[in-house]
């Protein structure tokens, strides 16, 4: 099981780090996709707007069960099972997650093989690449997204899936 | 069998071409309502489509084809010369059997990897015409199998001996229309099924209503098995 809060400092250690070392860089460059997806998901309006999401760098590989209260943006590989019910997740465009997943917004601008539970919406960017099962009253495939699987958007498999999805998930990890 | 004309409404100068489906919303009425109903659609995932299905209460299946589509067209047969020695005809034997072989392995893959079963619809849109006669029998063998009985396949085919040389990509929108996303110079070449040309490939599987387009595309309503839905 992941220690979130162990994340967050590294997170916030890293980003620290990082910050010094482009300060001391001379001639900055452009933002990276990765930076404005963090961007992106750091701007949006949520219940946890007031820290920034945490995130998953492109290096890391996780292997196991990752769930919490907050965002996350995925930038690296994760297999297993991702469960944060009530916050958002965004797959950047350079993550590569085999995984189930079950959380209000899933955003996937990489690649995902598993199923989807998305109890509010479930986003396919145009660079988003996913193979698996979606269950979600809302789902947006944008032009040039690929998707192969199966679409649930009827209310009651939406909450039905979404709430043994997440029982299950939190049974599991008490 | 009844056939009537569909309207071809004007292309726009840039974009899809718009044509008015005229046996998809009777297909879409005649599902049951008293379940949930399983649609597979054989074509690329469009944000068009699933707005429309959306509406229903049904699960719906993107699996796209087109990839496994290329690779069975890759298993041809080369033409047999008029004056083969006995070994070569032996050869090319021995290669048919193995080709049918392996096509019957990729269109049992290809099928076996769909996450869903017993679908009461099917959408096959300008799929057919890029199967060779006895690949496209086993290819529709392999589909009813997944099929619910009393379900139907919705087609697009192209006949009177001509074709498009690609695949296009056809979405559905209201109106209802089906939106036809093909290159502006268009490449046609030979081929093409006409709807009596589908008849005896699957057992069970009848052409039960067709339309035909002015520019030679037919929209078709295939049912397999006797009961309706």
């Amino acid at each position: 099981m992941l220690d979130m809060n162990q994340i967050r400092k590294n997170v916030v250690r890293w980003s620290k780090q990082n910050d010094r070392e482009e300060a001391a860089a001379p001639g900055r460059q452009a933002p990276s996709p990765k930076q404005e997806t963090l961007a992106a998901a750091k701007s949006r309006p949520a219940a946890s707007a007031a820290r920034p999401p945490a995130n998953i760098g492109a290096s890391i590989l996780f292997k196991g069960e990752l769930s919490g209260d907050e965002d996350f943006v995925i930038q690296g590989r994760v297999e297993g099972k991702i469960n944060l019910s009530n916050n958002n997740l965004t797959v950047g465009e350079e993550g590569r997650i085999r995984a189930d997943i079950v959380a209000r917004v899933i955003t996937v601008e990489g690649e995902l093989v598993g199923d989807m539970f998305g109890t509010e919406k479930v986003i396919i960017r145009a660079t988003g690449r996913v193979k698996g099962n979606i269950t979600s009253p809302r789902v947006t495939l944008e032009d040039g997204a690929k998707f192969k699987g199966s679409i649930d958007m009827d209310p009651q498999a939406v909450d039905g899936a979404a709430g043994s999805e997440g029982s299950a998930a939190a049974g599991e990890s008490a | 069998m009844r056939s009537a004309r569909l309207s071809q409404l004007p292309a726009a100068a840039e974009g899809p071409q718009a044509l008015r489906s005229v046996l998809l919303p009777a297909l879409l009425a005649d599902l049951p309502r008293e379940r949930r109903v399983s649609i597979l659609d054989l074509g690329p995932a469009r944000q068009a489509n699933i707005d429309c299905f959306s509406a229903f209460s049904l699960r719906y299946t993107c699996w796209d084809i087109g990839e496994a589509l290329a690779e069975l067209r890759r298993l041809v047969l080369p033409p047999a010369g008029t004056r083969l020695s006995r070994a070569a005809r032996a050869a090319r034997e021995a290669r048919r059997a193995e080709m049918e072989a392996a096509r019957r392995r990729l269109i049992d893959g290809m099928l076996e990897a769909i996450p869903t079963r017993d679908w009461d619809l099917v959408l096959a849109w300008e799929i057919f015409n890029y199967l060779e006669r006895p690949v496209l029998s086993l290819f529709l063998q392999g589909l009813v199998a997944g099929m619910r009985r009393g379900g139907r396949i919705h087609a697009l085919i192209w006949g009177q001996g001509r074709m498009p040389a690609r695949m296009a990509d056809v979405s559905f929108a209201p109106g209802p229309v089906l939106l036809r996303d093909a290159p502006a110079e268009e490449e046609f070449v030979e081929g093409g099924y006409s709807q009596y040309q589908l008849r005896g490939l699957c057992e069970g599987l009848v052409v039960h209503k067709g339309v035909l387009l002015r520019n030679g595309l037919q929209e078709l309503n295939l049912s397999y098995g006797g009961r309706p839905l």
